[in-house]
């Protein structure tokens, strides 16, 4: 449930209030670009959904009839948006290639604790990336976004239970890749 | 899944903790998955890139406006075109006048009478020219007189008897055909070619204009021919926009 805060926002933005607008996304900017971060692997595809989400919201939130439903209709939108970025610039591939490319490069990293951090998060994002886009999805939902499995099957228009065998097989995949990244085997040796 | 992530209800988890218990298989399993789940916890979020978002009115373009701006202009037009309004030029200005032109009969009749007297004097003068010219040749042939013998002489001044004979024929001639009292007639005559010279370059004028002016009407109605397409573009483009919009929005996108 929305604060009554949130809701009051929601409500003035629908009426086109440009200064509720500016406060409200600027309220889920950063849910959103790490959004497009975590789906994408790229800041700078991050920024451009960002930016169009920004769109969307100015131009469709009166829309919007539960001003409750806001963050169900938001996190929709993003996905949306992702996947139309996805289809339209077919750049799935490339991301793939660019995050494997950096996770395998200098495979005797400096024992520095940044540089670990790093390469965890770039293999993260390169284990991302394989996974097909409907469960990548789900993962963000759910490990990021923090959203309920019902949350995240009233948003996809699935069942539940499709949700957790998306996460389940999604948890699969990313663990078998995980086990043959170098920094991975040498965490688990630890 | 559920379980991994707390969303059992208490009795789901009473069960599933019973069935956990006594498969190893599944213990596995769901130490695998807390162990994915450590590793994608390695992803953080990060800081986004600075942007500025900053809503303000946006003025769509008012085509009412510009319909009735072009509608003016087009009005302007032609009523140049339907009315007998013309552009009178003057010395360093031209003026839109309506109506028949008005011809001052004063003050032409005193402009024929004062281009009489200019023919008066250029005459005047012609004739006093002519007279010294004469007389300067006069005083040559007196000075070759004395020189030639006297036959050559006796041709000469023949000659030059002649000579002046035509001359002041052709003078009493000309003289004649401008008589004093013919003047004014030829100084009508002459601003009447003046005034149809006038006509004639006012005419050419308004030929030019009517030119331009049909020209331009041309150039607005394919000027506004392409704003009404451009608008018809514009509300194409947005419909489709909002189509892909309502797409995003309600997920067809992801069937």
């Amino acid at each position: 449930m929305l604060k009554k805060n949130a809701h009051t926002l929601i409500t003035r933005a629908k009426t086109g209030d440009h200064a509720a607008l500016n406060k409200l996304f600027t309220e889920w900017y950063p849910r959103v670009y790490n959004w497009g971060y975590r789906y994408f692997g790229d800041e700078e595809m991050a920024a451009e959904i960002s930016q169009q989400a920004f769109m969307v919201m100015q131009q469709k939130l009166k829309q919007l009839k539960d001003p409750g439903s806001f963050k169900s209709w938001l996190y929709r939108t993003v996905l949306n948006l992702c996947h139309n970025e996805t289809r339209r610039r077919k750049i799935n591939n490339k991301a793939v290639e660019r995050l494997t490319y950096r996770s395998k490069r200098d495979t005797a990293p400096a024992p520095d604790h940044l540089y670990m951090i790093k390469e965890r998060s770039e293999q993260v994002l390169a284990a991302l990336a394989r996974l097909p886009e409907e469960q990548r999805t789900v993962v963000i939902m759910k490990e990021y976004e923090d959203l309920k499995f019902r949350e995240i099957a009233e948003i996809l228009k699935i069942s539940e239970n499709t949700a957790k065998s998306r996460l389940y097989y999604a948890y699969k995949a990313m663990r078998k890749f995980f086990l043959t990244q170098p920094q991975t085997k040498a965490i688990r040796y630890e | 899944m559920a379980y991994l992530y707390g969303e059992m209800n208490p009795e789901e988890r009473r069960n599933f903790e019973a069935v956990l218990k006594e498969d190893a298989d599944l213990r596995n399993e769901l130490e695998e998955m807390q162990d994915t789940r450590f590793q994608l916890a390695e992803l953080t979020d990060i800081e986004p890139q600075a942007t500025v978002f900053n809503l303000h009115s946006v003025d769509k373009p008012n085509w009412r406006t510009w319909g009735i701006r072009l509608g003016i202009a087009a009005s302007f037009l032609l009523l140049f075109g339907l009315t007998n309004a013309r552009l009178e030029f003057t010395d360093h200005s031209f003026t839109i006048a309506f109506g028949e032109k008005t011809v001052d009969a004063q003050a032409g009749a005193s402009s024929i009478a004062q281009q009489a007297d200019d023919i008066k004097n250029v005459l005047f003068q012609k004739e006093m020219e002519f007279n010294q010219k004469l007389m300067a040749l006069d005083s040559v042939w007196q000075v070759q007189l004395v020189t030639n013998n006297e036959t050559q002489q006796v041709q000469l001044a023949q000659q030059w008897q002649r000579f002046q004979q035509k001359r002041q024929a052709d003078f009493a001639a000309l003289k004649k055909e401008f008589k004093e009292e013919q003047l004014p007639q030829f100084a009508a005559l002459l601003q009447e070619m003046q005034v149809d010279q006038k006509q004639e370059m006012q005419f050419l004028l308004t030929e030019l204009y009517d030119n331009w002016e049909q020209a331009r009407v041309y150039d607005l109605k394919a000027i506004e021919t392409e704003f009404v397409n451009v608008y018809k573009n514009v509300e194409r483009n947005q419909t489709e926009t909002a189509a892909v919009l309502d797409d995003i929005v309600n997920g067809n996108f992801l069937n």
